[in-house]
């Protein structure tokens, strides 16, 4: 090749050129694909960056935790030294320390505490605003406003100076409290910066029911009106059905919202206890996956609760 | 005594109508319906509202104010220095242009800028992380705004002018705004472009073409959905340290390129859902004619999915500007966004506060410096819901993303 290129004198240019011609025409000639296999091609070459993500990003990284799970970590001289301690870290974090677990149990009694009343909350919202009111507009702002603006540090300050609480004055107590018992009284203030929590949780539920009772064909109603329906069947027996394919599709949001909080405590935890000196990668490592398998469990569970009534309904 | 009985009989005669007006019949709701229906929606709109009208009447307290017990929401005088403080503590109260001239005016004092070069910087282990040069990304980014608005307008008009202006106009802005909002802007717009793009792309992928492993993709996307953001974030920042980019714009732009940003699988959904829907013919038509399938779908698709587009990128910006956890851990905290100032607000109340004001017993931190400062920190975002929202809510009637 390289005597011929000298004796002719065919500039890198023209070779170049002439290589992309024939690569061309190898192409075509080996070109018998069908439609469908062109098709699967274009496929594959739009999912691309997808795959490069799910091996370098996803499957890759999930096989190294696994790997430092099972081992101590620690960084020397900025690289990190493996020993291997087998299952020692996820017997440390179930049954010697305490921190972890604890925090779990909350997260996973707030989860099934309250996904149904942001359920709940989300639908009756959701069919409030599907009603022909004035100010539709506005009030729609209003409920779609925490999916704007909700983080966790907004959320933390808020509940840590008392942005939440009801701020009653000690004269409006007192009058109250011969009537309510203080109890009482203190379980509804309790409550209610619960309720305002779950409130501004429930901003994307609600969205999606919406988009659901809009999709509900009017002359359905007319139809059970005519047959004489009253509002209470007309709802289990129109307005639920069609919100029911909503409702797992908004816990396993729900669930995957609270867990990437930034106010959920587990995050910091993990976090932490990666720059903590007696536990390091290996332990925060084992701790992740420890997580996610409890969050799984927790969305796989609420997920076929709500679907199994589906079809024992059918 | 006779009037008072032609009233009640009256009223005995018309008592069906107003019957008729309080409770309605099966086509058409009564008065107390609706009045139940408005007391309801106010009501809830009251318990929303409640925290941030709360925070805005304690944030005007002073701390005598706050310690007073017979003050609860009408402050004794308005105090506006908690919003002063709060503003040079979110650093918002400094345009980024003059922040960029005292940043490099700094580096120049220290010689780091001038003695040492970019070849050296280079050299560095982590290069990408030294902040100036976060910097000087920061900077090429917002000027690179022009080519790309030229660019991505190509599709919908060809009126060259006025994209140049308008891109122009929002690079002169740019630098003209406060230097917390351009860090909030810089890290959750080119994150949600950069996501949003390869959602679609992807998306697209997935909706139009049938290949082998289609399925099994689709179930990954869900189970990636599922997982924590902190189960892979250790290996993952490892990886990215390897590759040195761990610190800088690169740790959030590569993934989220790759369909692996954060909540990226919520808008390949999205996408996925929408190119689903519209119709495959005036596609196949163009295929005839014998159009690339990029071609069809950067031509054709891209302008059809404006409704996907809005959705996912005010969702994705809210997401983004929101999420603290992961960007401050990739970032190491080079870039500094609004909400992990406010984090480090009561931490670093010192640098912020005045102290040669008169009214020394309003300097020290409380709660009404903090809400002032977290009712700072989300107003860019409700300026920004409340240009979008109709657009927004109209997306989310016209697309069907609420299927499976």
């Amino acid at each position: 090749m390289m005597k011929e290129g000298n004796l002719e004198k065919v500039t890198f240019k023209e070779k170049v050129s002439n290589l992309f011609k024939r690569f061309k025409e190898f192409r075509r000639r080996n070109d018998n694909s069908t439609l469908a296999q062109k098709s699967a091609k274009n496929g594959y070459l739009f999912i691309l960056p997808w795959i490069f993500g799910f091996f370098g990003l996803v499957l890759y990284p999930f096989i190294r935790i696994i790997y430092m799970s099972l081992n101590n970590v620690t960084i020397v001289e900025q690289s990190y030294n493996y020993e291997w301690v087998g299952f020692d870290n996820f017997r440390r974090i179930l049954f010697e320390d305490i921190d972890f677990v604890l925090e779990v149990q909350n997260f996973v009694v707030r989860v099934f505490l309250y996904t149904p009343v942001i359920i709940a909350l989300a639908v009756i919202i959701a069919m409030l605003l599907n009603q022909q009111i004035k100010g539709k507009a506005i009030f729609r702002m209003i409920f779609f406003l925490p999916i704007i603006i909700l983080n966790g540090e907004l959320l933390e300050n808020m509940a840590q100076y008392g942005g939440m609480d009801i701020n009653l004055s000690p004269f409006v107590l007192d009058i109250i409290t011969t009537i309510v018992p203080f109890r009482v009284l203190g379980l509804f203030i309790e409550l209610f910066s619960i309720i305002i929590e779950i409130l501004w949780y429930s901003g994307v539920p609600i969205l999606i029911f919406l988009a659901m009772l809009q999709k509900v064909d009017r002359s359905l109603y007319e139809a059970a009106a005519i047959d004489g329906a009253n509002s209470w069947s007309t709802f289990w027996k129109i307005t639920f059905p069609a919100l029911r394919p909503a409702i797992s599709v908004s816990i396993i949001f729900i669930v995957v919202f609270l867990a990437n909080f930034d106010g959920n405590p587990i995050n910091a935890i993990i976090l932490s206890s990666k720059q903590d000196g007696s536990r390091r990668d290996g332990y925060a490592s084992a701790m992740a996956l420890i997580y996610s398998v409890i969050q799984i469990a927790v969305i796989s569970l609420l997920f076929f609760i709500t679907r199994e009534r589906e079809k024992v309904r059918r | 005594m006779k009037k008072i009985r032609e009233m009640i009989k009256s009223f005995k005669l018309k008592w069906p109508t107003y019957k008729k007006i309080l409770i309605g019949n099966s086509n058409h709701h009564g008065l107390l319906y609706k009045i139940a229906i408005y007391f309801l929606s106010i009501t809830f709109a009251f318990v929303f509202l409640y925290p941030i009208f709360y925070m805005f009447m304690i944030s005007l307290m002073s701390n005598t104010d706050l310690v007073d017990s017979t003050i609860l929401w009408i402050p004794s005088s308005i105090h506006w220095e908690n919003y002063q403080f709060g503003l040079r503590g979110l650093f918002m109260d400094q345009t980024y242009i003059k922040y960029l001239s005292e940043f490099f005016t700094v580096l120049d004092v220290n010689g780091e800028l001038l003695n040492g070069t970019f070849a050296d910087a280079l050299n560095d282990p982590e290069p990408l992380s030294t902040p100036y040069l976060t910097e000087v990304l920061k900077i090429i980014v917002i000027i690179g705004i022009i080519p790309l608005t030229l660019f991505i307008g190509r599709i919908f008009t060809n009126n060259w002018k006025k994209l140049l202006i308008i891109s122009l106009a929002i690079v002169v802005v740019a630098f003209i705004l406060p230097v917390g909002y351009v860090n909030g802007f810089y890290i959750a717009g080119t994150t949600t472009f950069t996501t949003i793009l390869s959602s679609a792309l992807i998306g697209y992928g997935l909706a139009r073409f049938k290949f082998k492993g289609k399925n099994f993709v689709i179930v990954m996307l869900l189970v990636i959905y599922i997982l924590p953001n902190t189960l892979l974030f250790i290996p993952r920042a490892q990886i990215y340290n390897e590759l040195g980019i761990k610190g800088s714009m690169f740790a959030l732009w590569i993934p989220s390129l790759l369909g692996q940003g954060v909540q990226a699988t919520f808008f390949i959904l999205i996408f996925f859902q929408f190119f689903r829907l519209i119709p495959k013919q005036i596609e196949e038509s163009a295929y005839l004619d014998g159009a690339s399938s990029l071609d069809i779908f950067i031509r054709i698709a891209l302008p059809m999915a404006v409704p996907a587009f809005i959705i996912s990128i005010t969702y994705g910006f809210a997401v983004t500007w929101n999420e603290i956890f992961l960007t401050n851990f990739y970032l190491e905290g080079n870039v500094d966004t609004i909400p992990m100032l406010l984090q480090a607000l009561s931490d670093e109340w010192g640098r912020f506060a005045d102290f040669s004001s008169p009214d020394t017993a309003n300097i020290d931190f409380s709660e009404a410096k903090a809400f002032a400062g977290t009712l700072l920190s989300i107003i860019p975002l409700v300026i920004m819901y409340g240009i979008i929202q109709r657009y927004f809510i109209e997306s989310i009637d016209k697309s069907g993303i609420t299927g499976e």
